[in-house]
């Protein structure tokens, strides 16, 4: 029997968006973190003097936090949703729309925090806000009659409304620069910014985890109640941080900070129990950058607190959690799902063999792609430390590399895609001769 | 034959194992089909019962030295015909 993949075009490839609505994410991911390290090398004075407000390191953070984070998400998370319930998006055109606002809203609104233009700020904002309340109704519909998929819904809920949370406290602190309505600016800030990086992100990053990490390693997720365990702990940590900053003022930060340590644990342990019955023995390199990103989320949760005894500075405990826990996180999971979701798309109506996930990685940009970010990331870390302005210009430096490296790793991938689909002819084309 | 699983259900049907791993979220079906394989009871032929095209299992089957032929049966259903490649042991 020779091997025959699927010989009659099928209703999976519905669920299947076209291949350029997730990469045009991910590229624009490649190209906001591009600029932001262009921000960080040209104001390295002004990231170890940080301590909030308008200006070049709010826009690095912007364009790390929307532009990168938030970005990847989208992109994967708008795929691999529809594939996991069976059940395809309900509007391609949302999703076309969600693309169109949110890659040049972003852009737009860190213009206005950049220069603190009125006009790009409302523009920005409400492209972005716009966007996001798309993708919400995007993924709440998606999800609202899914089953069988626990933990992972609970973490994707906890996420969305965070994400509610995120744009209201966004756009009273937009609206805040002009009419100085809020009682304290800073605090919503620290909220806004600690709730899209633990609420948000952090709640896609775990959820996604119980999928991804089992798909990639060929793993059966079994321990349902230590992953129910850490949600909840995740949840109360969250709960009663944003309580804290918000209305009780330091009275619950240490009770958050102990639930999330908790709660980081028990999701490092199901991560731990998940590979170890893992069936595919090699991860491939871009699981190390995995690794060390789980290394720093309870990690950024001590820096969190070291901060509020005011051992360490902002900018550091910032740096722990925006980029050696979500960005090495996103960075690691990119680096497989890239060639992941091509693989299904080359394989959906086409006859002919189909690339590998190895053949569409180029192992040598994947190695000096996460290379450059460990060192980026212990220049940047050195640099704030010593108050080296020099360390955070040479570290921005090699992690420009980095978003380079990976912008290359993505563009091989379209590269091969499109060279294959013009290779191969569709199934009914094939049989009829 | 039939063995009743927690979720997994897996019966024999003359010399034909069948292994239904529709309404599990991914990767559980992979698993499933791959543990079954390699714990040495399929000797002949596996069918699968899926709802989907698992477009990531074929070079999993063909590393192991099986042979696979994917059809439709009705609606979104697909049957995953596996069998031992004709020169393994």
């Amino acid at each position: 029997m020779p091997n025959k993949p699927l010989n009659v075009m099928a209703n999976a490839r519905g669920r299947l968006l076209p291949f350029s609505l997730p990469f045009r994410f991910f590229l624009a991911a490649c190209f906001y973190q591009s600029l932001m390290w262009v921000l960080l090398f040209l104001n390295p004075d002004d990231l170890i003097t940080y301590n909030g407000g308008a200006g070049p390191i709010l826009s690095a953070v912007h364009l790390l936090t929307l532009g990168v984070l938030l970005m990847t998400a989208v992109g994967a998370s708008i795929q691999l949703l529809s594939v996991s319930t069976l059940r395809p998006m309900r509007s391609l055109m949302a999703c076309r729309l969600l693309s169109w606002l949110l890659i040049p809203g972003v852009g737009i609104l860190v213009y206005g925090m950049m220069n603190l233009s009125s006009l790009a700020l409302v523009i920005g904002g409400s492209l972005v806000t716009i966007a996001l309340l798309i993708y919400a109704l995007l993924v709440f519909d998606n999800l609202v009659f899914a089953s069988g998929m626990g933990v992972i819904t609970a973490y994707i809920w906890a996420a969305i409304l965070s994400l509610c949370m995120i744009v209201a406290l966004g756009i009273a602190l937009i609206m805040d620069y002009y009419h100085a309505f809020l009682q304290d600016h800073t605090f919503t800030a620290v909220t806004h910014m600690l709730l899209a990086a633990y609420g948000f992100m952090g709640m896609l990053s775990l959820g996604f985890s119980y999928i991804l990490i089992p798909m990639f390693a060929l793993a059966a997720f079994q321990n349902k109640k230590l992953a129910h365990t850490g949600f909840i702990l995740n949840v109360i940590a969250l709960l009663l941080l944003v309580v804290d900053l918000l209305i009780t003022k330091n009275l619950l930060l240490w009770l958050a900070i102990f639930s999330g340590l908790t709660g980081s644990v028990c999701y490092l342990f199901s991560m731990y129990q998940i590979l170890q019955q893992r069936m595919r023995k090699r991860l491939g390199f871009s699981f190390r950058m995995i690794y060390l990103s789980w290394c720093a989320l309870p990690l950024s949760i001590v820096a969190g607190a070291m901060m509020k005894m005011g051992i360490i500075k902002p900018a550091l405990f910032g740096v722990i959690l925006l980029l050696a826990w979500l960005l090495m996180f996103l960075v690691g999971i990119l680096q497989r799902i890239a060639p992941f979701l091509t693989t299904m798309h080359l394989a959906q109506g086409k006859a002919g063999k189909v690339p590998t996930q190895s053949e569409l990685t180029s192992e040598l940009s994947l190695k000096i792609c996460n290379y450059a970010y460990i060192a980026s990331l212990l220049l940047l870390i050195s640099g704030l430390c010593f108050e080296q302005s020099l360390m955070i210009r040479i570290g921005s430096l090699v992690g420009l590399c980095a978003g380079l490296s990976l912008f290359y790793f993505l563009l091989n991938i379209v590269r091969i895609k499109r060279a294959h689909a013009h290779s191969v002819k569709p199934v009914a084309e094939a049989r009829q001769g | 034959m039939k063995n009743s699983g927690d979720e997994i259900e897996t019966w024999q049907d003359a010399d034909t194992w069948h292994i239904d791993v529709r309404g599990l979220v991914p990767p559980q079906p992979m698993v499933a089909i791959l543990s079954l394989l390699k714990s040495g009871n399929i000797k002949n032929r596996l069918i699968v019962h899926i709802e989907r095209d698992p477009v990531h299992l074929y070079a999993e089957l063909e590393e192991l030295g099986w042979d696979y032929e994917t059809n439709i049966s009705d609606g979104d259903q697909y049957l995953i015909e596996i069998r031992k490649q004709a020169n393994a042991e």
